[in-house]
């Protein structure tokens, strides 16, 4: 809506009809495409937003159980405990909207067969001991649907020391062997739309996971994933 | 505008006056030239066609670190990364490995940028609105070894309890959150964070502390300390006032 103007009238001038109604006249008409110059700033609360217009959508999935997932896969497998970990979300993403993405879980009691990343005297050897989680994302351009990965995010298995036994020539620690489990794990990133208005349609995210030996076997039980689509 | 009162009554049988007609006129519609508030406004009469779309807040930076932004009416995301995917490695292999033996350190926090000078564009900088800033930093690391297999004595060997990282998120230099002492192994750290704002530039920053020892004596050879980063991240929601 434009500024609405008003007639000078100063003090010996005849108003008539015409003029005095001019300015409710424009604002009647105007009113129809009220705009920022109308408004004050700040004037917006919560309260004028549309019942099915919140500017935050939420989607979840959790598995709160006591049941493990166990894999040696050195690629990513869905985590399927009671169900597959996929957070259903079927809906289609606005030019520079944001999908932000969380994920948490328990790895439970593990089989770490290949504990260390150091075998001496070869020195580091890194690898050996790592898993990892990825979260995937699955979407729809029209033709059949295709996975886009958010983020891949590592651990490594350990396994405990213990001071009872200190290698009089070395000083280290001895490892007991006995596997360091039922830790957490945790990750999250956000992704930009960045086409077209309407055109791509965000299917689900599931979370994934692998090992990087197959010796070792990850368990994972509770686990859950937070998405949030941030629309205003 | 909460409520109108008639700036000058007219009565009847008043002489009307072209000044008080023209000043209840302006009184009026000035109320519609600027000052319409959420008095005046039906509640959840603002529907998504009403809402602007996202914008680009600033220029986004592409390369082994990627930035990019997105800004509403309600809210402005922010989000900075450096990952296998930006250095185009797998899962496995870090995108940057430092020797602490030899590597310049301090035993203070460290920014990632001392470890490494690509890190020098991560930090998270923009211009933010007064409100929140709610986010989350997510570093993918491993600091030296955890367990060695010692072919000689047949046995697996650990890292004592002084051999630790900690990692914290700073605001404009301010630590406004850290993990506490996390033990050897490889380990993703999520560190989440909500600090107040107001109208004004801020920068977001990890960065690590590390204590460390040295293997000098044994075992033999001596076991590597690297200090590997495998992926940072860290988004920030500006949630306005």
């Amino acid at each position: 809506m434009p500024i609405v103007k008003t007639s000078l009238l100063q003090d010996g001038d005849t108003p008539v009809a015409a003029t005095l109604n001019q300015p409710y006249d424009d604002v009647a008409t105007a009113s129809a495409t009220i705009d920022n110059t109308n408004t004050r700033d700040n004037w917006i609360t919560r309260f004028h937003f549309a019942g099915n217009n919140a500017c935050n959508d939420l989607y979840t999935f959790k598995y709160q159980g006591t049941a493990d997932f166990a894999t040696n896969s050195t690629s990513y497998t869905t985590i399927n405990v009671a169900g597959l970990s996929e957070a259903v979300l079927n809906y289609a993403p606005s030019t520079n909207e944001i999908l932000r993405v969380e994920s948490s879980g328990i790895v439970s009691a593990c089989t770490p067969t290949i504990s260390w990343d150091v075998a001496l005297p070869l020195a580091d050897r890194g690898k050996p001991n790592y898993y990892a989680f990825q979260l995937l994302l699955t979407y729809n351009d029209g033709g059949p649907s295709a996975t886009v990965s958010l983020g891949e995010w590592g651990y490594s298995f350990t396994t405990a020391s213990s001071v009872r036994y200190v290698s009089a020539s070395a000083g280290v620690m001895k490892n007991t062997g006995a596997p360091i489990s039922w830790q957490t794990f945790q990750f999250s990133t956000t992704l930009r739309y960045d086409g077209v208005s309407g055109v791509r349609t965000y299917e689900k995210i599931s979370l994934q996971a692998k090992v990087y030996d197959a010796a070792n076997t990850l368990r994972v039980s509770r686990n859950n994933i937070v998405a949030v689509r941030a629309k205003h | 505008m909460a409520k109108s009162f008639i700036e000058r009554p007219l009565n009847q049988f008043d002489q009307v006056k072209t000044d008080n007609v023209r000043v209840n006129l302006d009184k009026h519609i000035s109320t519609f030239n600027g000052e319409l508030d959420a008095n005046n406004m039906p509640v959840e009469s603002v529907s998504p066609a009403k809402l602007d779309l996202g914008r680009v807040k600033q220029a986004d930076l592409s390369g082994t670190i990627t930035k990019w932004s997105s800004s509403f009416p309600t809210q402005a995301y922010f989000h900075t990364e450096a990952n296998n995917k930006t250095f185009s490695t797998n899962i496995y292999t870090p995108i940057f490995s430092v020797d602490l033996d030899v590597a310049t350190w301090s035993q203070g926090f460290n920014k990632l940028s001392l470890l490494n000078s690509t890190w020098q564009d991560f930090p998270l900088n923009f211009d933010a609105r007064e409100g929140m800033l709610v986010g989350c930093a997510t570093v993918d690391w491993e600091h030296g070894t955890q367990v060695v297999s010692d072919d000689a004595e047949q046995a697996l060997r650990s890292r004592g309890n002084d051999w630790w990282t900690e990692w914290g998120v700073f605001v404009n230099n301010v630590l406004v959150c850290r993990t506490g002492n996390i033990y050897p192994r490889r380990h993703t750290t999520q560190l989440p964070f909500a600090v107040a704002c107001g109208s004004q530039n801020v920068t977001i920053d990890v960065r690590v502390l590390i204590n460390n020892w040295d293997y000098e004596d044994s075992p033999s050879p001596p076991v590597a300390t690297p200090f590997r980063l495998f992926s940072s991240t860290i988004w920030c929601r500006n949630h306005y006032r």
